[in-house]
């Protein structure tokens, strides 16, 4: 070997000082380490979330690795931040939605703020995600209406997909909008998982946490 | 590290010189043996890689069917096994002397960790996020190539990499994505030391991945002709730097920048001499800051290279066709470019700059310089022919004088390549 590539240390040298079985074990616990890490952090929001009801918007694309889901899009997913708010807001920003219920026992954006407020009684504050900052609001079928301008934010809250089992998908697409209605847990950072799906306040798929 | 062609050229070769008396019947049988020493067919291990590879591919497509009749909890549980039970035959399969056996076996513990978070993303409904999915899979894959020694899991490393990075580029629209490095730069290490010319590739294309991102978002986004520039020169930076590496040898990874440098600095070129030649085209553009950085890489990377050469016979042409390419943009940004001067000037630096490179590879023995300049040249005198300097006689007086000065430099050759092929020893200093 020529000696200038011997100059810096091989990476492979310096960890076959390690035995076989050791790094065969390093590995092993390294990856399945991550994939259950990965598990318990979305377990623990099912677990000890609390819980908000939301109404949806669905439709039905595909993923390549993970099958079939339902994209689902709430009233929630754009929201009007006050005129202090919004200056200043980004693409990728992070924001902090307050959500209280409506007479039906819906949760709905009550308030958005870039700094995590304090909750008030019966309040839940859920983190998202701003995708846009140009969002036209919507009206009460849930088509864009820019008659109010376009300065609204349209945000993601990680409650967006719903996989089902292959085929599916088009049996909730075919349901009307709103008849479906998403129960969510929301742990105490604002982090949301969905927990139930429901069509017509029936029961359809249900989350455990594990 | 040799290629299969080389292998099969040797073999002709030694049959022949046995055949001459220059090499004795034992010689030749004690390179043979060494030669498949260095590993010959492997066939069992390859079919062994597709093997692995497909069942990945089976662990997937089942995850992604989501299916109803068993647990997640018991996929879930699967997908761990499969992990760990592939990388258990990687260790038995390394134990017992199978290095790319055990190689496979890696790499298909990675794919199904992969799948493994897909799973996880779909039993938890995690939004369609793939970046960072990416990001976990050249995490698992840094790991396995460096406890394990695999380069097939280096190789879903840099893949991985480029998807994570390219994906945050993208939603950022553009912004400079640094965390790259902190991948990047310890693959690199491992890749460094590896024999792997597929490795070593990719290594060297992650790299060019990104700095094809810096100048942001050019792809989505408006487009500036300002970014040929970033391109040439960086691409003048990948040819020096590969060129250096071929000449003082044994730099492996360095020496696979030459191809994919040469392949950008030939397409560049290219682009500079179609839109030079276009009405619409011939516009200056804005040069960034990623321009003055590149170009500042780029002369220093030339600069070592004709500097530090060992065999200037090769390494001076090509600086020099280097350096004539790097001039195109500067006559753009002169003001030149709208009228006839700039367009034969650029046109005369674009052949120029092919006659030189050609020169280098002649008389350096670099059959890719060679290719790359007689590919520019080509090209160059077939984009002169369809979209002309001037009138068509004006084209013609070009190639003219052109041909005459090529001819004129022909006849002069003989002396010249009578000094530039001087033995390196004689020629020293």
């Amino acid at each position: 070997m020529n000696p200038t590539v011997t100059k810096l240390p091989s990476a492979d040298a310096l960890l076959a000082r390690i035995p076989l079985i050791g790094r065969m074990l390093a590995a092993m616990l390294l990856l399945c380490g991550g994939l259950l890490a990965l598990v318990e952090s979305r377990a623990a929001i099912l677990r000890s979330g609390t819980e908000v009801r939301l109404r949806t918007v669905p439709v039905d694309p595909r993923d390549l690795f993970r099958g079939d889901y339902v994209v689902l899009a709430y009233p929630m997913s754009i929201v009007a931040a006050a005129p202090g708010e919004a200056k200043g807001l980004r693409r990728g920003d992070t924001v902090y939605v307050t959500l209280a219920r409506d007479a039906e026992g819906f949760s709905q954006a009550k308030a958005v703020a870039a700094a995590r407020p304090a909750p008030g009684e019966g309040e839940v504050v859920i983190a998202g995600r701003v995708l846009s900052t140009g969002a036209c609001a919507l009206n009460e079928a849930g088509q864009a209406d820019c008659g109010a301008g376009a300065g609204r934010l349209r945000v993601a809250y990680g409650l967006e997909s719903y996989f089902v089992p292959q085929g599916e998908g088009r049996r909730i697409e075919t349901v009307s909008k709103a008849r479906i209605e998403v129960v969510a847990a929301v742990a105490p950072d604002g982090t949301a998982a969905i927990k139930r799906l429901l069509i017509d306040g029936k029961l359809v798929y249900a989350e455990p946490p594990y | 590290m040799l290629t299969g062609s080389y292998r099969k050229r040797l073999e002709a070769d030694l049959t022949r010189w046995v055949g001459e008396g220059l090499v004795t019947a034992e010689s030749a049988g004690a390179i043979r043996r060494s030669l498949a020493a260095e590993g010959g067919f492997r066939l069992p291990a390859l079919l062994g890689l597709f093997g692995g590879l497909l069942i990945a591919a089976s662990v997937s497509a089942f995850v992604a069917a989501n299916w109803e009749a068993m647990p997640r909890l018991l996929k879930l549980a699967m997908i761990l096994a499969g992990v760990v039970g592939a990388l258990g035959m990687a260790a038995r399969l390394e134990r017992r002397g199978s290095a790319t056996g055990a190689d496979a076996a890696a790499t298909c513990a990675v794919l199904i960790f992969g799948a493994g978070i897909a799973l996880v993303g779909q039993m938890y409904h995690l939004p369609a996020d793939w970046p960072a999915g990416a990001l976990m899979v050249a995490l698992g894959g840094l790991a396995v190539a460096f406890l394990m020694g695999s380069n097939g899991a280096l190789v879903v490393t840099f893949v991985a990499l480029c998807a994570w990075s390219g994906g945050r580029w993208q939603e950022s629209q553009g912004a400079i994505h640094l965390p790259f490095f902190l991948i990047y730069l310890p693959a690199l290490w491992l890749a460094w030391g590896r024999q792997n010319r597929l490795v070593h590739h990719l290594a060297v294309l992650a790299l060019g991945f990104w700095l094809v991102m810096v100048p942001g978002d050019w792809f989505g986004r408006a487009f500036d002709y300002g970014l040929l520039a970033y391109g040439l020169a960086i691409s003048a930076a990948f040819v020096a730097l590969g060129a250096m590496a071929l000449d003082r040898g044994g730099l492996a990874l360095l020496g696979c920048c030459l191809p994919w440098g040469l392949l950008g600095f030939v397409v560049m070129l290219d682009f500079e001499l179609i839109r030079i030649l276009d009405l619409h085209g011939s516009r200056a553009g804005r040069a960034s800051w990623a321009n003055y950085a590149a170009y500042a890489v780029a002369l220093a990377a030339i600069a070592a290279c004709a500097g530090l050469a060992r065999d200037r016979r090769f390494a001076w042409p090509l600086a020099l066709a280097l350096i004539f390419g790097l001039v195109v943009p500067l006559v753009f940004w002169s003001g030149l470019a709208v009228g006839l001067p700039g367009k034969v000037v650029v046109a005369s630096l674009v052949l120029a700059s092919a006659i030189a490179l050609v020169i280098a590879g002649v008389s350096g023995g670099v059959r890719r310089l060679t290719l790359a300049g007689s590919g520019l040249f080509g090209l160059a005198i077939l984009i002169l022919l369809w979209q002309t300097i001037g009138t068509l006689l004006d084209q013609s007086l070009f190639f003219l004088v052109a041909g005459a000065v090529l001819l004129g430099l022909a006849s002069g050759a003989r002396r010249l390549f009578a000094r530039l092929a001087r033995p390196p020893g004689e020629a020293a200093p």
